[in-house]
């Protein structure tokens, strides 16, 4: 006991915080030591397993580890050049075969992407820097596939065959600026050092460390003591109403971001009242936009637009923005056949039995649901809420076992399929944030149409097709298109968010810098 | 002791209950597993999906899994967790040191300080002091350790910047380890030994008007030795339950302590083992605490033995 107390009051001497070691914060947590099957590890190895492409701000893409690629008229064959001065940490170059290898190796090994192996016919190597990849059938977004697509060192990986036991420190081995060097999963905390085998644009940082917590609250904590720089969570922001807090102690900037990703109403199209045309509008007529922006996104969420698509993606149109009518709600319920014949506050179907919804969501979404349920309830319909945690979710969504449901986009999901937010809503796919309800064939044609193009005029006019398509048929409502907010420590400068791993993007840790004359 | 065939009967067919439970439950859960392995924003391939339940052994009708669970209990085996990526057995090896270094301590220490004290306030009467120490208590108790914690880290890590903020540990050594683990334990301790404290009191107080009690100070016997050495002994059987149970939930009772204090110990392993439905992991973890549960009930069982011995007699 006595050596607790001691323990417990004397503090270990530290050593003053070097200036040009940057430590993060967040929420994620890295289960196991594998860059391949731990997701949250999967983003922070951006920093040392480039991809081939990357966003820019305006969501167009950029090389990254290639720095040019060709693809056939068919849309079969893409060929990719990897930039010469990438090399890996152990010294060698990283090559074609490199590419070709990851693609299979990865399509192989990881469920996500077995996709990859099915599609690929054969690869070919025409000279050490230039990779071909033959596909089965037309391929239009493989740019885009590999803004996410890790390359890996095929000296180290090609002797290992089951990847998804291997925890050697050997699969750090990267061609990034910074390398992990330890990862410590007890005390929560990776650590990235420069890689001595990078020659592009030196970064001004030496260090970077990754500090795991298990909740926002003592994350808030860490920030406020000075132990964390920023923050960072993937898709999500810092929460709003401590960000001021932090802003209020002057050691801190807050830096606004407007992400694509969206928290939306999906109905279930396949059952009443989901399926009628007339009760999707009513419901986007009942909500209050302005107060949901004001109450759940404390005035940083934007009000979206009725095309679905966010702003901030390409060949976004510009649709009325919805607003709140409960008069014009009231008058499509009753048109479809909603009507309050008993007087008691609750419209009843045409059976006479009372509208009563089940509005299925999680604990993420518990405020926004409880906000919804009190629109609707307004103009006579009764809403059950169903707040679960995500498995049960994901259950749920799948057997359509719900009215509404409340949910979100994430940036890479509003890309995945044909883009556009497609893959959320096509019905002849899956997944754990899919809730696959749309099987309209116009719907899908246009999926298999944009799927089918790389033309940009053709590409412009069917992404203009689907915002009105979404705005017309309402699959979904938008009810706020996020701001990503994170603080940033003064000490540090020079800040560049992509649109797809927010802070997390390579080109972030190259840029940022300690500011001058700030300790 | 009176340990016969039909209580080890009786113990075997717990066993066999629970650990068919234990396979069960996971199972009757809602959601697939295989869909958290892929990611929020991916759009499957069902093809891949059959493939991995082929390798997960999820493809194989029920009972024929439940055969292949009871082989992994006996041999001890219970394969790969699906989101951590390595064995199940060591992965909770991994963790039960940290959880034991964490919860050991609390227990034993609460144990002991509740007792000690909910025996001396049970046994003295009322006075100022005593209401206060009964009413501080009182007020620990009531609230969930989870504030405690967070109320505690603020003031001694943020505030005064005594403690750490997170985890087991920064460099590793023991000051380092014992450095990270005070708060917690600290706080846990607080929380189990106002609980103790309580129940000892309230047990201590019934004790103290049984005849025995009355007879033994007509034999002379008084003070530290009628307190001790006869009312702590029969006012300690419904703690030996209490401190039993503790056992019982050595690893699973820290969760909220856990998620605080970002430890990476059992209870965040099990918390996240349900969230996303790893059934090997489940099944491994609640294999240990099935076990800790049964040789808790059984320490208890012995315990009372020896301190009742009307139970002996019987």
């Amino acid at each position: 006991m006595l050596v607790a107390l001691w323990a417990g009051c004397a503090r270990p001497t530290e050593n003053p915080l070097p200036k040009n070691r940057l430590k993060i914060g967040t929420v994620h947590r890295v289960k196991s030591r594998n860059i391949l099957f731990d997701k949250a590890l999967g983003v922070f190895i951006n920093l040392s397993h480039p991809h081939l492409f990357a966003l820019d701000p305006d969501g167009e893409i950029r090389g990254l580890l290639s720095d040019d690629y060709r693809v056939s008229e068919d849309f079969t064959r893409w060929t990719f050049r990897v930039r010469d001065h990438y090399f890996w940490s152990d010294g060698l170059p990283v090559t074609a075969s490199d590419v070709t290898f990851s693609v299979k190796y990865v399509g192989r090994h990881v469920p996500s992407r077995r996709w990859m192996e099915r599609s690929l016919v054969r690869t070919e190597v025409l000279d050490p820097k230039t990779a071909v990849l033959v596909f089965d059938q037309p391929r239009t977004n493989m740019d885009i596939e590999f803004t996410s697509f890790p390359i890996i060192p095929r000296h180290v990986w090609e002797n290992i065959p089951r990847p998804r036991f291997y925890s050697e420190n050997r699969q750090f081995i990267g061609c990034g600026p910074f390398i992990i060097a330890g990862m410590d999963l007890n005390a929560g905390v990776i650590r990235l050092r420069k890689n001595s085998y990078w020659k592009g644009p030196r970064p001004a940082l030496e260090e970077v460390e990754i500090h795991m917590y298990h909740n926002l609250d003592v994350l808030s904590l860490a920030l406020e003591r000075g132990d964390i720089d920023t923050c960072y969570k993937y898709a999500d922001t810092y929460p709003y109403t401590s960000a001021q807090r932090l802003a209020e102690t002057g050691r801190f900037t807050i830096k606004k971001t407007r992400t694509t990703g969206l928290t939306f109403i999906g109905f279930n199209l396949k059952r009443a009242p989901g399926n009628q045309l007339g009760f999707r509008r009513a419901v986007a007529r009942a909500l209050d936009y302005r107060e949901i922006q004001k109450l759940i996104t404390s005035g940083y969420g934007d009000p979206p637009g009725a095309g679905f698509v966010p702003r901030g993606m390409p060949y976004f149109l510009e649709l009325e923005k919805p607003t709140r009518d409960p008069g014009e709600a009231e008058r499509l319920l009753e048109a479809c056949g909603y009507r309050d014949s008993d007087g008691d506050g609750i419209r009843e179907n045409a059976d006479g039995k009372p509208l009563k919804l089940v509005l299925l969501s999680t604990t993420r979404h518990h405020r926004m649901s409880e906000l919804v349920a009190e629109y609707l309830g307004g103009v006579g319909v009764e809403v059950e809420l169903r707040i679960v945690e995500s498995a049960t979710w994901v259950a749920m969504k799948d057997e359509y076992d719900y009215h509404l449901t409340i949910t979100r986009t994430t940036p890479w999901g509003m890309r995945m399929h044909a883009g556009y937010g497609t893959g959320y809503f096509d019905a002849r796919r899956t997944g754990e944030g899919v809730l696959h309800t749309v099987s309209d064939p116009a719907f899908l044609g246009i999926c298999d149409s944009l799927l089918a193009v790389r033309d940009p005029k053709k590409k412009k006019s069917l992404a203009r097709a689907l915002q009105q398509y979404y705005a017309r048929n309402l699959p979904a409502v938008a009810l706020v298109q996020r701001v990503i907010v994170t603080p940033t420590n003064v000490r540090f400068t020079g800040w560049y968010h992509d649109p797809l791993f927010g802070i997390f993007n390579l080109q972030n840790f190259l840029t940022v810098r300690p500011a001058h004359g700030i300790q | 002791m009176g340990f016969n065939k039909t209580r080890l009967l009786r113990v075997l067919l717990a066993l066999f209950f629970i650990f068919t439970l234990n396979f069960l439950i996971p199972r009757m859960m809602p959601g697939d597993p295989l869909v958290f392995l892929m990611g929020e924003d991916v759009v499957l391939d069902p093809g891949a999906m059959d493939e991995l339940r082929v390798e997960m052994g999820l493809d194989q009708p029920l009972w024929r899994q439940y055969i292949r669970y009871w082989g992994r209990i006996v041999t001890l085996d219970f394969g790969y967790s699906y989101h951590y990526n390595q064995k199940v057995s060591a992965l909770i090896l991994s963790r039960i040191p940290w959880t034991l270094g964490l919860m050991l301590p609390v227990i034993l220490l609460g144990g002991i300080l509740g007792m000690v004290t909910g025996t001396l306030s049970g046994w003295k009467g009322d006075s100022r002091l005593n209401r206060g120490f009964t009413t501080l208590n009182l007020v620990i108790y009531s609230t969930p350790p989870y504030f405690l914690a967070l109320a505690c880290l603020y003031v001694f890590s943020v505030r005064l910047e005594l403690f750490p903020l997170k985890g087991f540990m920064d460099s590793g050594t023991l000051p380092d380890i014992l450095h990270h683990y005070f708060l917690p334990v600290l706080v846990l301790t607080a929380f189990f030994a106002s609980r103790n404290f309580l129940l000892m009191r309230g047990s201590v107080r019934q004790e103290k008007k049984k005849w025995y009690v009355l007879r033994a100070r007509s034999m002379g016997i008084h003070g530290p030795r009628l307190v001790f050495g006869h009312v702590f002994v029969n006012a300690a059987l419904p703690m030996v339950t209490m401190i039993a149970l503790d056992f019982g939930f050595l690893f699973s009772g820290a969760l909220l302590v856990e998620i605080v204090f970002s430890m990476n110990g059992m209870g965040i392993l099990i918390y996240e083992a349900v969230l996303s439905r790893d059934y090997p992991l489940l099944q491994g973890i609640f294999l240990v605490i099935t076990l800790m549960v049964v040789l808790a009930n059984l320490a208890a069982e012995i315990c009372y033995h020896r301190l009742d011995p009307r139970l002996r007699i019987q």
